[in-house]
């Protein structure tokens, strides 16, 4: 056995030239498909990101009955001692972000609308989405102060400005009415158009008290270090937090429809993948015959002078072995390497402008998520695996005579 | 020049498996890149489809700042002439007027934010397919007065269902705020959640009787013979009428701009890494195919064949090679796109999720005469590209070395 692999071994190192296109073809389409898979994935990541980040986090602590009656009657008490206990239980959650969210009446001297108000502690909110980039006029208000944020078609609608004074009716906790004079500091411009017409942000503080909800959340959302980690941060939040009235929940089970929306997106990605495949694969298999064709006469030599078909066959085996593992670990570098430089490809022209005018980054994030490089590696390894039957083929095949004429 | 053609061909037939192979390459590469093109566009084609025929319509007419402010007070001026107009238009297919309010809707539960659409059933079932979207009871054709249908989404969140009563509240023409009961009949399920959780819909007589003192609409919604035409259609509009604002579906919906804008990039994307694919797979080949015959181009060289004679007569074989696989894979990839523009490509296979509605699993591609010709081009160009570089590795052959090598 041993003997096989130093044929092997050195048989790929005797034609350098050969082996070195053999495994540029193994590289290449190693490249070509992590490429491809982290183009589809990021742009999928970064949809999501959009998405959850201003909606609903990707993980929310809400309590039990919330989810079934969105009323501020089922706010929930949150403290330090609740705030060290979520951070405590799992060391991958980055970041929490409190909320308090209700529906009300937004008015100026003559005319009402209606609004979302969340309550919101500005500076954390920030870190989560970066929010104090959409801000177009004014500023942000602190955590106390008797202010208001505007979305800009709100702040159209009812033709109020920074410095002008909104003011706010409806109902808080348990039936207790609520209405209050709010400054205006600022007017931002949210991504999601549908929020962009009916959104206004109080400070956390203001909004619990204004709400007769003190130190109580609507929800809590929470940020893992990556999307990946959400299911398995909800299980552990689950296993800390069984006591209590509060229930965990993961974004795909708050917007169903988006990971529906998101599974039709990657189908059509799915099958174009399949595609690539075939693309590499003749382009694999023509080198790989070539390389047979070029070695027949050796072959032939080789079995004429006594040397028997399986051996032959499995020497010739454990090479394209060898020339396929290099081929895939080199690959696998060299698409790293490449993804780290083409991150993240910048758009430019209209297609800018249309993500721009929906107040995203008009950029296609890669990503690097660590199991499509291995993914990829071994279903290129596959292909190549079975595309290298093709001169155990011949071998059996050979008729010897034919092959040293040739 | 005929001799070099006479030589090409014949060294072509002397290896006929590895020209078999080159001509798969280049035929797999013609189609992947049809196939490729044809569902992107389809799919993209769909989405946008789907979305002008359920809602958004070719082009619509408003008051300037009904858009931005909502106020039912800014219902379109003159809306009979510019019906009159558009029914004389043979460009238009159909229309249909829409009363329009921004309110209130307030369930036991809660209140929350909603538009408030009046339609006209006749004309809008035959502008828009919206009535398919109704999921359980029945359209608004029901015989219940104040009928009104809503958002799965939203009805889950107000826990309601067929047969409850919920009251909408808004502000009328004169700027009152008033309210009217409405009866539910059915539920409808888009496919954007945020689009259910935001709209209702009632008859346009049964709104304007609580709206207006006359009937009044703020939205004219217009179907034409193809999308090209909205851009003429709304410029000849707003030159003819005053007091309104016509606009095209582009103008109306950024996400469905910046769906289609992405969808080209995405598609030049994936396009380009599937055509480098294909290069590195012919490079190879034809590098492979360039060592093997080192010896015969070394001996050409030394008994007095040009350079430029063995360059041309290699790049002829790649011309040839090239011309007739790429006749081929036209054909081929004509052929399917013919066949599955018809059928459709089934992509449940490549989906995990539950089939959305709205958005179909089953893609049928579209391929335009310049797309097909555009593709054409870029295959043949690439593949004579790939060939340019063996075929100058070819001429620096040192005839001693060569002749020297088995």
């Amino acid at each position: 056995m041993e003997t096989y692999f130093k044929l092997a071994w050195r048989n790929i190192w005797r034609n350098r030239r050969r082996t070195l296109i053999t495994a540029s073809a193994i590289v290449f389409a190693v490249l070509v498909a992590v490429l491809m898979q982290s183009m589809n994935r990021g742009s999928y990541e970064v949809m999501i990101d959009r998405m959850v980040s201003f909606n609903t986090g990707y993980l929310q602590i809400q309590d039990y009955r919330y989810n079934d009656e969105t009323s501020l009657d089922n706010a929930f008490y949150y403290d330090d001692e609740l705030r060290e206990k979520i951070l405590n239980a799992d060391n991958r959650i980055e970041k929490i972000l409190p909320r308090i969210e209700t529906f009300m009446l937004a008015a100026n001297d003559e005319s009402t609308r209606g609004a979302v108000v969340f309550g919101i502690d500005p500076e954390k909110e920030h870190q989560f989405n970066e929010i104090k980039n959409h801000l177009t006029d004014g500023s942000f208000f602190g955590i106390d102060d008797q202010a208001a944020i505007l979305s800009r078609g709100l702040a159209d609608r009812l033709q109020l400005g920074v410095g002008d004074q909104l003011v706010l009716i409806g109902q808080g906790r348990f039936g207790m009415s609520a209405s209050g004079l709010f400054e205006i500091t600022g007017i931002m411009e949210h991504p999601l158009r549908e929020m962009n017409n009916q959104l206004v942000y109080l400070p956390l503080k203001t909004a619990q008290e204004f709400l007769s909800a003190e130190g109580r959340l609507t929800a809590l959302m929470i940020a893992p270090q990556r999307e990946g980690q959400t299911e398995s941060i909800a299980a552990t939040l689950r296993d800390e937090i069984t006591d209590s009235e509060l229930a965990v929940y993961t974004w795909p089970e708050l917007m169903p429809e988006l990971l529906e929306l998101m599974e039709m997106d990657l189908a059509a990605p799915r099958l174009l993948t399949v595609v690539l495949y075939v693309v590499i694969g003749f382009g694999f298999f023509g080198t790989i015959l070539t390389m047979t064709m070029e070695r027949l006469r050796e072959f032939g030599v080789l079995l004429s002078v006594g040397m028997k078909r399986s051996k032959l066959a499995s020497v010739v085996f454990i090479e394209t072995l060898f020339i396929s593992i290099i081929g895939v670990i080199a690959g696998v570098v060299l698409a790293w390497l490449v993804l780290k430089a083409i991150d993240p490809i910048v758009l430019s022209g209209e297609a800018a402008q249309a993500v721009m005018d929906l107040g995203f980054d008009p950029i296609i994030p890669m990503s690097f998520a660590a199991d499509q490089f291995y993914t990829q590696g071994i279903y290129v390894f596959l292909i190549a695996l079975i595309i290298f039957l093709f001169p155990l083929l011949k071998i059996t095949r050979l008729n010897i005579l034919e092959a040293a004429r040739s | 020049m005929k001799t070099l053609f006479i030589i090409s061909w014949r060294n072509i037939w002397r290896h006929p498996a590895r020209s078999a192979v080159l001509l798969a390459a280049v035929i797999a590469g013609l189609w992947a890149g049809v196939v490729t093109v044809g569902i992107i566009n389809g799919v993209m084609q769909q989405r946008v489809d789907y979305l002008i025929e359920s809602e958004i319509t070719h082009a619509q007419i408003h008051q300037p700042d009904f858009l931005a402010e909502g106020y039912s007070r800014l219902f379109i001026p003159g809306h009979d002439e510019i019906t009159q107009w558009l029914s004389n238009d043979p460009r238009v297919v159909s229309f249909t007027s829409r009363t329009i309010t921004d309110g209130m809707l307030q369930s036991p539960i809660k209140t929350s934010g909603v538009r408030i659409s009046g339609i006209n059933i006749e004309t809008e079932t035959q502008t828009t397919n919206f009535h398919e979207n109704i999921v359980d009871g029945e359209y608004l054709d029901s015989d219940i007065n104040n009928a009104i249908i809503m958002g799965e989404k939203l009805a889950n969140d107000h826990n309601v269902e067929i047969g409850n009563r919920i009251v909408l509240t808004f502000e009328d023409t004169n700027n009152e705020l008033t309210s009217g009961s409405f009866n539910i009949v059915g539920i409808f399920r888009s496919a954007s959640a945020t689009f259910d959780e935001r709209n209702v819909f009632v008859r346009s007589e049964d709104l304007i009787a609580v709206l207006a003192d006359e009937p009044v609409f703020h939205e004219i919604g217009i179907m034409l013979q193809h999308e090209d035409m909205a851009g003429e259609i709304t410029s000849e509009l707003n030159a003819e009428f005053s007091g309104i604002k016509a606009q095209t579906w582009r103008q109306l919906s950024p996400e469905l701009s910046m769906l289609v804008e992405l969808g080209d990039v995405m598609m030049i994307l994936i396009t380009t890494i599937i055509m480098i694919a294909l290069a590195f797979g012919i490079l190879n080949t034809m590098l492979m195919a360039l060592f093997e015959r080192m010896r015969e181009i070394g001996m050409l060289l030394s008994i007095g064949m040009s350079k430029l004679r063995v360059f041309g007569m290699i790049m002829l074989e790649s011309i040839i090679l090239t011309i007739s696989g790429a006749a081929t894979g036209f054909l081929l990839a004509w052929l399917s796109i013919r066949h599955f523009s018809g059928a459709g490509v089934n992509l449940e296979m490549f989906a995990e999720g539950a089939a959305q509605v709205g958005w179909d699993y089953i893609i049928y591609p579209v391929l335009t005469p310049v797309e097909y010709f555009a593709i054409l081009v870029v295959v043949v160009i690439i593949t004579l590209l790939s060939s340019l570089y063996p075929a100058i590795k070819g001429i620096r052959i040192n005839p001693l070395e060569a002749a020297k090598n088995t």
